[in-house]
């Protein structure tokens, strides 16, 4: 236990002297309290499961009985479903193209 | 005599049932031959036997699952009569009620379905003379909350109709067809409405019936507004679709910001709009849709609402994705991994997702399992690549602005169930179902850990789960065993030799405890040299060149002088000759460690013995307590007195033994590959259900 305490810390240490030495201190310092601050973020005001399972909770049970666990019977009929998949694949692949334009 | 047929649904109204039939024969019944049909919903109360009991002119039947309008369809499909009356249960009919309807039918020969006054229990208030359409699909019952004070005393033609007290003739009922299940409840008169005056049939009010309804008697409010809302989109997506796109905005469920339950309608919507009309009024409307929902929901989800409307529709079967970063070594993790992927592979589409430069054929040679039906995508992480670090430890993450690892969560997304298979704790999932496979919570909450973020955790064991709550405090959702398939069927627990066997890898840090389980023997055999005389222990594991503790163990057996025997890299073939010779099985690992990491996690080996009929004697911890239970399947030990006390049990009582190993080999059928493949497709069926729906009406 104590080994794995011990090189962890080293390597950060390690870590640290590079960032340092290749971007200054201020940059390390900015880099260091971010990092602490997601860390005590993570640790005390994360979503738990519980908050999940309060929410599923709260939703009526027949309500949730129908959130697709029950889907409409309409089958495809005589529609061809290549082209259906064809023009939803698209569908989908408009979206990402937006989302990548959106991105700087 | 007119014959009528009455069909009425119940569900848990037995309070309900009495006054309503009473009041239906106290009406003027006796004009007509009245036919009463009781369709039970599944009630949980005792209806079916009070009617039976009480009634025995009423037919009663039961419908196979609780959906209203498949037990209206029900009803309606053991009717004979030319008119067929719908009433709800939670009403009290008045003197003509029946005789009011079929006189207004007669009157109008054009009209398909005549509905009676519907005012509440107290007499005076109006409840629906009739629906209209107020705005973009929303409706209400015309005169709702009125006092009645002789305004709607005419018969009048009608747009659409309420279900609680209504009449259909047969004609109308043929040409138009049954009611759509797909509604449940709630929408279903106002779609068949729609249908009947598509087909040239009329609808009509009647002044002349008059029944007293109990509002929502039967269904909630939360019930009813839900399937108000969701029925309102699956009647916008039959009737007029161009029209879904706007309907979000003004949508109970838009306004009250539930975008759970407005995903899902708009889902089962947009299925039943690219089932039900032509590719042009689809492609619009989807694409208008799609701006829509990029303005509610973070583009992920629209994609994936996309991506979930294709498996609705059935057209393409689901694509998992299977990420492991230690795919280019070999482990018992990616053993695991593999044989899931195998079970997986024949029902989808299955894809590896790896880091580093490998053949799917090599690994299939590692495991010597088939793998020919998945594809294996290496998707390699530039800060990785950078470092030149050939392992992809995610704490080598330390002070990165930007999330190595987001390569991963972005390929995820093509994918409709993500299993990130060897716990990377920080890959964020984009797929609409994700899994996260867990064999011990290694790492701490830190920075970029997204495990909050996956649909399902499937932890290896007991102990597994344990610890996941006690350090990431999450509640994994399944538990999966490793499958161990190590059966011999030349194994018995009779035909054994005087073997103690332990097979475990010889960790460099000592963890699975080999020095103390041979000083442990060399005691036994000092203190006892008849009874031990005969008896041999063999350590054998895993081992490489040069292994600092490997030769500690050396050292320390050539030092005791007696029967120990090393086996290092033993071959298949041979460990399967050593746990069939083998009486006893010893597992010390997690003896004396305080770190929940050392303490065996399951222990495949334990049950491998099992299955060859060796008499377990294990520590008592870590995935142990789960596989052997204490002094029926075998000893499990606190301290190496105990370990010394209850093998000298086994070797010195041969017939508790034998027993011991018999209940040892029921036992660890528990953990074999038909326990693992059938818990892993219930497993994936729950998943499929999740992502597909299962369809509303099943016949049984």
């Amino acid at each position: 236990m104590l080994d794995v305490i011990r090189s962890n810390f080293i390597r950060k240490i390690i870590k640290a002297r590079k960032i340092i030495h290749a971007e200054g201190f201020f940059v390390f310092f900015r880099k260091a309290v971010r990092r602490l601050y997601w860390e005590l973020r993570n640790k005390y005001w994360h979503r738990t499961n519980d908050d999940k399972m309060n929410y599923r909770e709260s939703v009526n049970q027949a309500t949730r009985y129908c959130l697709l666990k029950k889907t409409p019977t309409t089958n495809l009929a005589d529609k061809n479903p290549k082209a259906v998949l064809e023009f939803l694949e698209n569908l989908k692949k408009q979206i990402v193209e937006a989302n990548q334009e959106k991105k700087p | 005599m007119k014959q009528i047929s009455v069909v009425i649904v119940n569900y848990n109204g037995v309070h309900y049932l009495q006054s309503c039939l009473d009041s239906i024969y106290a009406s003027n019944a006796e004009n007509f031959v009245v036919d009463v049909i009781v369709v039970d919903n599944c009630s949980g109360d005792h209806s079916v036997e009070f009617i039976k009991k009480s009634y025995q002119q009423v037919r009663v039947m039961t419908n196979d699952l609780n959906n209203y309008v498949r037990a209206v369809n029900l009803g309606i499909s053991h009717t004979m009569a030319d008119v067929i009356v719908l009433l709800n249960n939670d009403t009290i009919v008045q003197k003509n009620w029946i005789s009011g309807l079929v006189e207004t039918m007669q009157e109008y020969p054009e009209c398909g379905v005549v509905q009676s006054k519907i005012l509440f229990a107290d007499g005076t208030t109006v409840n629906s003379v009739g629906v209209n359409e107020i705005e973009d699909f929303y409706f209400k019952d015309t005169g709702f909350g009125e006092k009645d004070s002789g305004q709607y005393e005419f018969i009048k033609e009608i747009e659409f109709f309420s279900g609680g007290s209504v009449a259909i003739r047969r004609q109308c009922l043929e040409q138009v067809g049954n009611f759509d299940e797909d509604f449940l409840m709630f929408f279903e008169d106002i779609d068949y409405s729609i249908r009947c005056r598509k087909k040239g049939w009329k609808i009509y009010y009647t002044p002349k019936s008059v029944v007293h309804h109990r509002y929502h008697g039967t269904a909630t409010t939360e019930l009813s507004n839900y399937f108000c809302n969701r029925n309102r989109f699956l009647c916008i997506a039959k009737h007029g679709p161009s029209s879904l796109p706007r309907s979000i905005k003004s949508s109970h469920f838009f306004l009250n910001d539930d975008l759970n339950s407005l995903y899902s309608s708009l889902l089962e919507a947009s299925k039943i709009l690219v089932a039900r009309h032509e590719d042009e009024v689809v492609h619009s409307t989807l694409c208008r849709l799609k701006k829509e929902l990029l303005d509610l929901y973070e583009t992920r989800k629209v994609y994936n609402f996309f991506a979930q409307l294709e498996l609705l529709l059935g057209i393409r079967r689901i694509k998992i994705g299977i990420y492991d970063h230690a795919f280019h070594f070999s482990g018992g993790g990616q053993r695991y991994v593999a044989e899931m992927a195998k079970i997986l592979q024949d029902k989808y589409d299955v894809t590896y997702i790896a880091n580093k430069d490998m053949k799917l054929s090599q690994y299939m040679d590692w495991y010597n399992i088939d793998l020919s039906k998945c594809k294996l995508k290496i998707l390699k992480i530039p800060f990785f690549e950078k470092i030149n670090e050939y392992t992809i430890n995610e704490s080598a993450v330390l002070f990165e602005d930007n999330n190595p690892f987001d390569i991963i969560g972005d390929e995820s997304l093509n994918y409709d169930v993500f299993i990130n298979a060897n716990m990377l704790s920080k890959v964020k999932p984009q797929s609409i179902y994700s899994v996260f496979v867990c064999h011990f919570p290694d790492n701490k909450r830190g920075r970029f850990f997204h495990v909050d973020d996956y649909t399902a955790i499937i932890s290896n064991g007991s102990y597994t789960s344990s610890w996941i709550k006690k350090k990431w405090r999450l509640e994994p959702t399944h538990v999966l065993y490793p499958p161990v398939d190590m059966y011999n069927t030349e194994s018995n627990s009779r035909n054994k030799k005087n073997i103690i066997l332990s097979v475990a890898r010889f960790e460099t840090t000592g963890s699975k405890k080999q020095i103390e389980m041979a000083r442990t023997f060399a005691d036994m055999v000092s203190r006892d040299k008849i009874l031990m005389k005969d008896w041999t222990l063999v350590l054998a594991g895993g081992t490489f060149p040069g292994n600092p503790y490997f030769d500690k163990v050396k050292n320390t057996v050539s030092s005791l002088h007696c029967n120990i025997e090393l086996r290092p890299d033993v071959t298949y073939e041979e460990l399967r000759t050593l746990y069939r010779d083998a009486a006893i099985f010893w597992h010390a690992c997690g003896l004396k460690e305080k770190d929940p990491h050392r303490v065996e996690h399951f222990g495949m080996t334990t049950v491998e013995a099992m299955q060859n009929f060796c008499a377990p004697v294990v520590i008592d911890g870590g995935g142990q307590r789960e596989i052997v239970e204490h002094n029926i399947s075998g000893f499990r030990f606190k301290t190496l007195a105990q370990l010394q006390e209850y093998t000298k049990a086994l070797v010195s009582n041969i017939e508790r033994r034998y027993e011991m190993a018999k209940n040892a080999y029921e036992r660890s059928h528990n953990f074999n590959m038909d326990v693992f493949k059938a818990k892993l497709e219930k497993i994936f069926d729950e998943i499929e259900t999740e992502l597909k729906g299962k369809p509303i009406a099943i016949r049984k």
